[in-house]
């Protein structure tokens, strides 16, 4: 069954057909949303509340527009609101709360993932390394930048598809893109000083 | 080649996606060969954006995201259509019903103040605490209820039937309150009681009252708060119920979600799918985007 006929039995209230939906970009959505937060319960709250809202606008969407892009502008939205929410807050880098898990880790499990072996060639440690630093650097950006720079370079999304997503033109998602890199830099060039 | 010529933001972008124009690239590159230190500059910039792409996904921790779909499912699986409101305990009254009474009442303390018939009495006269009175034709009127007092305990909460736009609020001693309900402290004391008093019944009570007859944000967020808080199900119940024609506002559409995910009782939950597809329903009438 392709794309659009499953959105279509979803439009029409058929629950499997969007739990197949759900299973196609879990992971991406997953993966956006932990760029952004790092409490695990945070996290789980806010991938479930974007599911909720995306069944509960499913019966709007229209087939010609792109799913996926939809989707990832659902997500962009809910990231930046928690952000605005709680992230000035501090809450961003901050303590677990009660129940959750502040998940350090999932850079090293990232890295453990991809195959880079921190503990064999020394290549491959100043591979992890680098990324360790790159991510540092990542988590300086402002909440706009650091999404469109994760969708751009980890997502691999094009400038047309995250101008989408952000509905801006797509000039302006290149320059906040290009400064994002710049600060990246930046920052990296500060670490070596 | 001006001399001061000096590339733009754009030029750089464009540069390194290798979207420049050949003539443009071309006088790029010249001013790149004459300024060695924005030369190297830019390098830097190649070999990040290089490593840049190469940056992998974050690692998803499976279980949670397994688990976190499985709540999504049961939410969706536990959900039906909102039912229909029903109101049984009070009198409904429209919600501007109390504009002509309150006219009158103006006019009438108008007349009555001029001929000098009105007259302010300390409360102890009437044994009632806080505020000031107005005693009219034997009705006792106080414009102040408390609302802050922590120990307000209201034994009686009901509207009058016969002129629909007054309240009493009657405490184990001696507390009476006889207020319209446009009245800011009889809305402010509406208010503490939903969100103080032990009796759920009172609490319910007071949700209809407000809903009724008052309206703002003040009014909105205490809805929010027994929404979301009480712990009884038929006071969260009654009042999503006066909050479900208010979901142009955000943060009642946030608190339906919050319901339709975290509320113990499965009817709640259902209720709150309802009125959120009833709402998308609405916006994709009045907004015929599918995005």
């Amino acid at each position: 069954m392709d794309e659009a006929e499953l959105i279509r039995r979803a439009q029409e209230g058929e629950h499997a057909a969007f739990a197949t939906l759900m299973g196609l970009y879990q992971r991406r959505v997953m993966s956006l949303i932990r760029t952004f937060i790092r409490n695990s319960d945070d996290a789980a709250d806010v991938f479930q509340e974007i599911w909720l809202r995306v069944f509960m606008g499913i019966k709007r969407f229209r087939l010609e527009a792109t799913f996926y892009t939809w989707i990832y502008r659902i997500t962009v939205n809910r990231c930046i609101t928690w952000h605005d929410q709680y992230g000035r807050r501090g809450k961003l880098h901050a303590k677990p709360m009660e129940n959750g898990e502040e998940d350090d880790d999932w850079l090293e499990r990232t890295i453990y993932l991809q195959g880079i072996q921190t503990t064999e060639a020394s290549s491959d440690r100043h591979k992890a390394a680098q990324l360790q630093k790159i991510w540092a650097a990542v988590e300086t950006l402002n909440p706009k930048q650091r999404l469109i720079f994760s969708l751009r370079y980890q997502h691999g999304l094009q400038v047309k598809e995250i101008a989408e997503i952000f509905d801006m033109p797509e000039g302006t998602v290149k320059i906040l893109a290009f400064r994002a890199v710049r600060q990246i830099r930046d920052k990296l060039k500060e670490e070596m000083a | 080649m001006s001399a001061t010529w000096e590339p733009r933001e754009g030029d750089w972008i464009e540069w390194l996606d290798g979207t420049l124009e050949p003539q443009a690239r071309a006088r790029f590159q010249r001013w790149l060969d004459a300024h060695p230190e924005q030369a190297r500059d830019m390098r830097e910039l190649q070999e990040l954006e290089a490593d840049l792409s190469l940056m992998p996904l974050p690692a998803v921790d499976e279980e949670l995201m397994e688990e976190s779909c499985r709540r999504v499912m049961a939410s969706l699986d536990n959900s039906q259509p909102a039912p229909q409101r029903q109101r049984a305990t009070l009198v409904r009254l429209q919600r501007w019903a109390w504009l002509p009474a309150a006219a009158a009442a103006l006019v009438l303390g108008v007349v009555l103040g001029r001929q000098g018939q009105l007259t302010r009495q300390p409360l102890a006269a009437h044994g009632i605490r806080g505020g000031a009175t107005n005693n009219v034709d034997g009705v006792v009127e106080v414009s102040t209820a408390t609302p802050s007092r922590r120990t307000l305990d209201v034994q009686d909460l009901a509207v009058d039937a016969r002129s629909g736009v007054r309240i009493r609020l009657q405490e184990t001693s001696n507390y009476e309150i006889n207020g319209s309900t446009a009245d800011v402290d009889v809305q402010n004391t509406l208010s503490y009681i939903v969100r103080n008093d032990r009796e759920a019944e009172r609490r319910l009570t007071a949700i209809q009252l407000l809903d009724e007859h008052c309206s703002g944000d003040g009014v909105c967020q205490v809805l929010i708060y027994a929404m979301t808080q009480d712990p009884v199900a038929s006071v969260r119940r009654e009042a999503a119920l006066a909050l479900q024609d208010d979901q142009q506002d955000a943060m009642v559409r946030q608190s339906f979600l919050k319901m339709l995910v975290e509320d113990p009782a499965p009817e709640l939950r259902r209720l709150a799918q309802g009125v959120l597809e009833e709402q998308g329903a609405a916006s994709a009438q009045a907004q015929p985007v599918g995005r």
